[in-house]
């Protein structure tokens, strides 16, 4: 087991010793999941490189922010946040994260440390792609990013990672960033730095073109495949069945309803309730025949693997399909090349 | 067939179309919330006090103190009951929130600081849940076990209260010279007596002075305490011990709470504390320790509570049974258990003069003492206390039932050889006297509702006619006053038996009848 060296955490755990002591003993009272040994590691291998990033911006405020650290720490353990198993990227967000943001830190500690655990935690639970967010916010924060936008950022960053239902949110957060933070989070400082933002946000606009490019014709494809069997950690019992209205997508099977969110950055299924939504305007731009063949306009694609759905339903970008003896929702849409 | 099978399948959901519902949307919040606390104000925020002392009491018995128990008893709907056994021994599953006696009490002493005893066999957790209250007043675990007064034969006075400072006892010319060097307890908001009755008889006078007036002397010095909770324990609660308990000591208690047993169920409980190697007074979370300004503030909330009128009814007609005592005297004011007490006679001998009532029925019969003023005031503070706990702004009928008991324990003296223990029944009442003073107090709230004493009770109304003074009563509506006294005493006493319950109305109306006579002779002389 690796050894806490001398440094400011050592002293600050020496300081308080009793306190921290009292603590510990308190948290495994209440929680089996306190192992000493984990935490040990956890306080060597995590929390002393942020502790040594705040002593040296700051030495006074050392201690405060190790008694925060402390308490978030127990609370991971207790929690079994810091099971790598479960969550293996945890150490990263410790070691390359906040010791880069040392200076946020030292002004809120719990507030910066407990909501980016708490971000990654999500990320884990909705299956976003979590290394992908921890390295564009490594990125992101390497290019000078203020404080107050630290939490609008990581949430566009989280949307970018898959958690497409926060596109809507991520959007107004995007038309209130300042551009050269605004090409740092889409990655686009190096390729377009005179892109405008408006021509960001207008490329934005098209959920299915990354705003990487600038707009250019994409071809008719299948976008993503979700749901999947209850059973095998999907959501539907049975065959799910679509239905749109005023732009949005839903799915549902015997039991419930769900939200179908999608985009270029993934695809996500949220709980609605037992109920079904009320019946809104449908649209008609992209639609489906028996053999399969989806038409948007002019331009159509054959897709055998979808003759014979059982249902369709549309909005003006995107095209859910189920077929009759699927779990899944297919999604068809104009999507860029890449 | 598939087809088929399709058409013939009913939706088990619902596919009547609501309302709209709002457009799902999401937050930043959602993002940063989880697990982990964001909170970085948690600690200072202000929760009510009634509910900390709520949180205080779940930890205790979730975390620290293995009390899986529930006699006190609440219930918002009819209980399912249960007898078991030839003796039918009944179970009840109360409907509401109850709670552990044992755990319960010391909390309500805590908030109430008034004194508890906490009674058992050895090694039940007495010492253990004296230590928990004072660590929930904000002292740390090395501050109270220094601060526990052990009991034993040798303890002087000194060992209690505190020394003169050799040096100044050597140069002082004078008593006020001297210096004392008092026993850090006496400053403490907690104070832990363990094992009480160990304590040399004059040992224990010096003991009595802090507890009852709330300060220490020694060579002509005063040591004024602050206001404390004190938590006394004890393995024998008639009293017994090394030395016998005297009585004034043993009067000041203001709760008795018996250690409950252990439950041999939670034996894995037991093995996980020996295996980890802790124990729940090192572990007590501070959001549940409470400052000298919470604890000041918390007695006066409970204080504030209210108690209805109709309650207060019922409490004095269910004092007013015990201190009667028919053969004790001639003249109607000395008829009183404690006049026959104070002669030194024997009781027994004396009761048995008492013709014609029912012992069966008369509550006052099963008591060979009465209640003091202050045994009544104590059961007022902790039914308040006990509201308070549930959150309530009000007593309600089950507080009195359930906490009485707890407060009376030591107050009421059982008259063992009353015709009513021995009935075979109430045999078992003779020991299990929370149990007892409960039956006690469900006789009297019948015979209370027997006589409709709520919807007419001729006392009351003549009190209130009184309390709203005397100023311009004419001599012919004091007249009138008296004439109704007079009558209303005319038949009672024309009724067969005179009742402890009747007793304090009796006298209240020759109060009355006085001052109304008093004030009809000044009327008179004055014209």
């Amino acid at each position: 087991m690796e050894r806490l060296k001398e440094g400011p955490l050592s002293k600050a755990l020496r300081a308080g010793r009793e306190e921290f002591n009292r603590r510990f003993a308190r948290a495994a009272r209440l929680s089996h999941s306190i192992d000493a040994e984990a935490f040990s590691q956890h306080m060597v291998q995590c929390v002393a490189p942020v502790v040594e990033a705040v002593a040296a911006l700051d030495q006074n405020a050392v201690f405060r922010v190790t008694d925060c650290l402390f308490d978030i720490s127990l609370e991971m353990l207790a929690k079994r946040l810091l099971s790598i198993s479960r969550y293996p990227e945890v150490g990263r967000l410790w070691t390359e994260i906040f010791p880069s943001l040392a200076e946020a830190i030292i002004h809120d500690p719990r507030g910066v440390c407990a909501s980016l655990t708490n971000a990654l935690y999500n990320l884990y639970v909705e299956n976003g792609r979590v290394q992908q967010w921890l390295s564009l916010l490594k990125k992101v924060i390497d290019t000078g990013c203020p404080v107050d936008s630290l939490r609008p950022v990581g949430f566009i960053l989280a949307w970018r990672c898959g958690l497409s239902h926060f596109r809507k949110k991520a959007l107004q957060l995007c038309d209130e960033l300042d551009e050269k933070l605004l090409l740092a989070v889409f990655g686009l400082e190096a390729a377009e730095k005179d892109v405008s933002r408006k021509e960001i946000l207008e490329r934005l606009k098209n959920p299915w073109l990354p705003p990487r490019y600038p707009p250019r014709p994409g071809s008719l494809k299948i976008v993503c495949r979700i749901g999947g069997f209850r059973g095998f950690d999907g959501s539907f019992v049975n065959p799910p069945e679509v239905l749109s209205g005023d732009e949005r997508l839903f799915a549902f099977d015997d039991q419930a309803c769900w939200e179908i969110f999608a985009d270029c950055f993934g695809a996500t299924l949220r709980h609605y309730g037992k109920d079904l939504p009320e019946p809104g305007q449908s649209s008609d731009s992209l639609r489906i025949d028996r053999h399969g063949k989806v038409s948007a306009g002019n331009i159509s694609a054959l897709f055998p693997d979808l003759a014979g759905s059982s249902c369709s339903a549309a909005t003006t970008h995107t095209l859910a399909v189920t077929l009759p003896s699927s779990h899944f929702i297919y999604l068809v849409a104009l999507a860029s090349a890449d | 067939m598939g087809k088929l099978k399709r058409f013939q399948q009913v939706s088990q959901a619902p596919t009547r179309p609501q309302n709209r519902r709002e457009e799902t949307s999401f937050d930043v919040a959602d993002l940063y919330s989880g697990p982990v606390d964001t909170d970085t104000k948690q600690d200072d925020s202000p929760i009510p006090l009634d509910e900390k002392l709520r949180q205080a009491y779940f930890w205790i018995t979730n975390h620290a103190i293995i009390s899986p128990y529930y006699d006190v008893e609440y219930n918002d709907g009819p209980p399912q009951n249960y007898v078991f056994g030839d003796q039918k021994v009944r179970l009840t599953l109360p409907t509401d929130q109850s709670y552990s006696s044992y755990v319960l009490l010391p909390l309500l002493n805590l908030a109430v600081r008034r004194r508890c005893l906490l009674v058992g066999g050895p090694g039940r957790g007495k010492t253990v849940i004296a230590v928990l209250m004072g660590i929930l007043s904000g002292y740390s675990l090395k501050e109270i076990r220094r601060a526990i007064q052990h009991g034993q034969p040798q303890m002087t006075i000194a060992d209690l209260l505190g020394n003169p400072l050799p040096s100044s006892l050597v140069s002082a010319e004078s008593m006020d010279e001297v210096q004392i060097s008092w026993r850090r307890w006496l400053g403490m908001r907690i104070k832990i007596i363990d094992e009480y009755n160990r304590i040399p008889t004059r040992t224990q006078s010096a003991l009595l002075t802090v507890m009852a007036d709330n300060y220490a002397e020694l060579y002509d010095h005063v040591f004024e305490c602050p206001r404390a909770a004190w938590y006394l324990t004890a393995n024998d609660d008639s009293g017994g011990g090394t030395y016998q308990v005297i009585e004034a000591l043993r009067d000041r208690i203001d709760v008795v709470v018996k250690a409950l047993h252990f439950n041999t169920r939670f034996l894995n409980e037991l093995l996980l504390r020996i295996e980890e190697g802790l124990s729940p007074e090192e572990i007590v979370p501070n959001t549940i320790v409470f400052t000298k300004e919470e604890l000041d503030r918390m007695e006066k909330e409970v204080l504030s509570i209210d108690i209805p009128p109709e309650l207060l009814r019922r409490i004095e007609f269910f004092a007013g049974h015990f201190e009667f005592f028919e053969p004790a005297a001639r003249q109607i004011e000395y008829m009183t258990k404690d006049t026959a007490k104070l002669a030194n006679v024997d009781f027994n001998l004396v009761a048995a003069e008492e013709t014609g009532k029912d012992a069966l029925a008369d509550p006052g019969a099963q008591t060979r003492n009465g209640l003091s003023v202050r045994a009544l005031m104590t059961c007022l503070v902790f039914v308040k206390a006990m509201a308070y706990f549930r959150g309530t702004k009000t007593v309600s009928f089950e507080d009195l039932r359930q906490i009485i008991p707890f407060v009376l324990h030591d107050k009421l003296v059982q008259h063992k050889d009353s015709p009513y223990f021995e009935q075979k029944s109430n045999h078992a009442l003779r020991i299990d006297h929370i149990s007892w003073i409960r039956n006690l107090f469900d006789q009297s709230c019948k015979e209370y509702d027997r006589l409709g004493l709520d919807r007419d009770d001729p006392v009351a109304k003549m009190s209130e006619k009184f309390e709203e003074g005397l100023e311009g009563v004419s001599e012919k509506e004091v007249t009138k006053r008296m004439l109704t006294i007079e009558r209303t005493l005319k038949k009672w006493a024309d009724s067969n038996k005179l009742y402890g319950n009747m007793f304090d109305d009796i006298l209240k109306l020759k109060y009355l009848h006085q001052r109304y006579n008093n004030y009809l002779k000044w009327l008179k002389w004055k014209d």
